[in-house]
């Protein structure tokens, strides 16, 4: 197995913390890199009705939303050391699970790595890439 | 996290442990760590409708541990063209717990297991075995399915 790209899913929860500094740990010892992704809900009923009511693109969540999420990336990303790693981040609307998945496959990642959670069963049967579940020491 | 120095593989001998165990044995080579081979079995003891129980004899049992040891020692020399120090620990008990319980004391660095056993039945099972073990499992667990993404690496020929 050669570890060339790490997909780190995150929530911006403690979690998330624990997972990302976990595939940077892991990331310098192999020399891969490490793409951040958050996967935003797609807009619910009432907010598509906002959309129409707005005018807006739909199918995007509410423009604060994804501020939101992008300031808590950058937060996120600044709270995590990680010099000497190559690392991106991203931020995806969809189906959570399936949209990692389709990620990762896309990208080319050799390792997804996240803390046990909700979403953890679902992506053990789609993780189209071995699947690493860390829980903080 | 330091380093991963020591690696657990749980195997139950099926070829979706198998896969798992090569691509754990490439990881270990490229971390410069070692490989524990873990096989967990349990006694096939059951119960009578009228309620007796009805245990497995010395012989039944040894001959489950022989047949282990016997599939470990295949395993380990598959693993010894990794050039990677690999030991194996036989061990009686429910799986997931079995396995949750050795890399908790044994302190390993990392779990890595296949989702999938052989067929049927045996699929399900290892793969609930994995869910269950990354539930549980306070040390990281690897979970690698078999066969829908093989490695682009080339593993060295089995003997």
């Amino acid at each position: 197995m050669f570890i060339d790209g790490i997909l780190v899913p995150v929530d911006f929860s403690t979690r998330s913390e624990t997972a990302l500094r976990y595939a940077v740990d892991l990331a310098r010892v192999c020399c891969a890199r490490v793409d951040v992704l958050h996967v935003a809900p797609e807009p619910t009923t009432s907010e598509v009705a906002a959309e129409l009511a707005l005018d807006r693109p739909l199918g995007l969540p509410p423009p604060q939303v994804l501020a939101g999420a992008r300031a808590r990336m950058a937060r996120l990303v600044a709270a995590t050391p990680h010099e000497g790693v190559a690392l991106e981040t991203d931020i995806e609307i969809g189906q959570t699970s399936e949209t990692i998945a389709r990620i990762a496959a896309e990208r080319c990642h050799d390792l997804i790595v996240m803390v046990p959670g909700e979403t953890t069963q679902e992506m053990m049967s789609k993780a189209p890439c071995p699947l690493l579940t860390c829980r903080g020491v | 996290m330091e380093t991963v120095q020591k690696i657990l593989v749980p195997t139950d001998f099926s070829d979706g442990a198998g896969f798992a165990m090569r691509e754990a044995l490439d990881l270990a080579r490229s971390l410069g760590a070692s490989v524990t081979l873990l096989h967990a079995y349990q006694l096939p003891n059951f119960m009578l409708p009228d309620g007796s129980v009805v245990l497995t004899t010395a012989d039944t049992h040894a001959a489950l541990v022989q047949s282990a040891d016997k599939q470990l020692r295949e395993a380990v020399d598959v693993a010894s063209a990794w050039g990677v120090p690999v030991s194996t620990l036989t061990r009686e008990g429910p799986a997931a717990e079995v396995i949750a319980r050795v890399a908790e004391q044994g302190q390993y660095d990392l779990v890595v297991m296949g989702t999938h056993g052989r067929t049927g039945f045996r699929r399900l099972l290892l793969g609930s075995i994995a869910e269950k073990v990354v539930r549980t499992c306070t040390r990281p667990v690897m979970t690698i399915h078999y066969p829908s993404h093989p490695s682009p690496v080339t593993h060295p020929p089995l003997p």
